[in-house]
């Protein structure tokens, strides 16, 4: 078993090495370290949808995107478990659904980021800066579907 | 820059001015950095399209000022006067003013101001 502290430093890791060494073979081989420890993880929940959201986004960012959807997706399936968290699940769908319409998927996409876009409504007011992001991506995605 | 720090925080380090940063351990343990983002730097601009992650983090430079690892997005918007939610690391009435997890190891680089750096999605809003 890891700890959730050894995932991040882990991850953080990788990230450090692509940020200042610009080396994205060894970032990645970090990055797939974090993931092994992400795998026998001792946190549940939400708790491990962090997790697996910030490892989505450090694959995202080195340009591993086979290994960024199914963390994304998993993130976001923790994250509807809970519950607790309008604000994290909203920003997990869209991230979600970024990274789908980044990946040609994008009906898919579309109806994410609006599910994102209605959830973060539920906690925030509609002038949110925040939000003006939010209606950027569905407009793009809205522009790729036509 | 101290006022408003959680309660139990015990302030471990302050910036030289005393007004830039303050680090501090949390009733939990964990070293957080209070900081004000205009006087933050990171390494370069943040890149198009978000982590939408509450993922923070920040050291002190060589120069010692604050470098923000992540957070680039919420960093370089708020120093520009966005609002960031307290989840997301915004302090409560304390406008251009962040609370991220403090990252101990030196950082290799000074880099260069959040506050000169363009906000990527409003910048790229439209871009296919």
């Amino acid at each position: 078993m890891s700890t959730a502290q050894e995932v991040e430093r882990a991850r953080l890791a990788a990230k450090k090495v692509f940020m200042f060494e610009k080396d994205v073979a060894r970032a990645s081989e970090l990055g797939i370290a974090a993931l092994s420890l992400y795998g026998v993880v001792d946190v549940v929940g939400s708790k491990r949808g962090d997790l697996a959201h910030a490892l989505a986004g450090f694959f995202r960012e080195v340009g591993d995107l086979d290994r960024c959807e199914p963390l994304a997706r998993e993130a976001v399936e923790l994250e509807y478990s809970d519950a607790a968290r309008p604000a994290i699940l909203g920003d997990y769908l869209v991230f979600l659904a970024e990274l789908l319409h980044e990946r040609g998927k994008s009906a898919e996409a579309l109806s994410l980021a609006k599910e994102g876009l209605a959830v973060l409504l539920r906690d925030a007011s509609p002038s949110d800066p925040e939000l003006i992001f939010v209606h950027g991506a569905i407009a793009k995605i809205e522009r790729a579907l036509r | 820059m101290h006022s408003n720090l959680p309660k139990g925080a015990i302030v471990e380090r302050v910036s030289p001015g005393g007004d830039d940063w303050v680090v501090y351990r949390d009733a939990s343990g964990s070293e957080r950095f209070r900081l004000r983002s205009a006087k933050a730097k990171t390494l370069n601009e943040a890149r198009p399209g978000r982590n939408r992650t509450d993922n923070a983090n920040a050291g002190i430079n060589p120069e010692g000022d604050v470098f923000v690892y992540e957070g680039k997005h919420r960093s370089i918007g708020n120093s520009q006067r966005d609002a960031v939610r307290t989840e997301r690391g915004g302090v409560v009435e304390q406008p251009g003013v962040l609370d991220f997890p403090f990252e101990p190891n030196p950082v290799p680089e000074i880099g260069v101001p959040v506050k000169d750096l363009p906000k990527p999605d409003s910048q790229n809003e439209g871009r296919q």
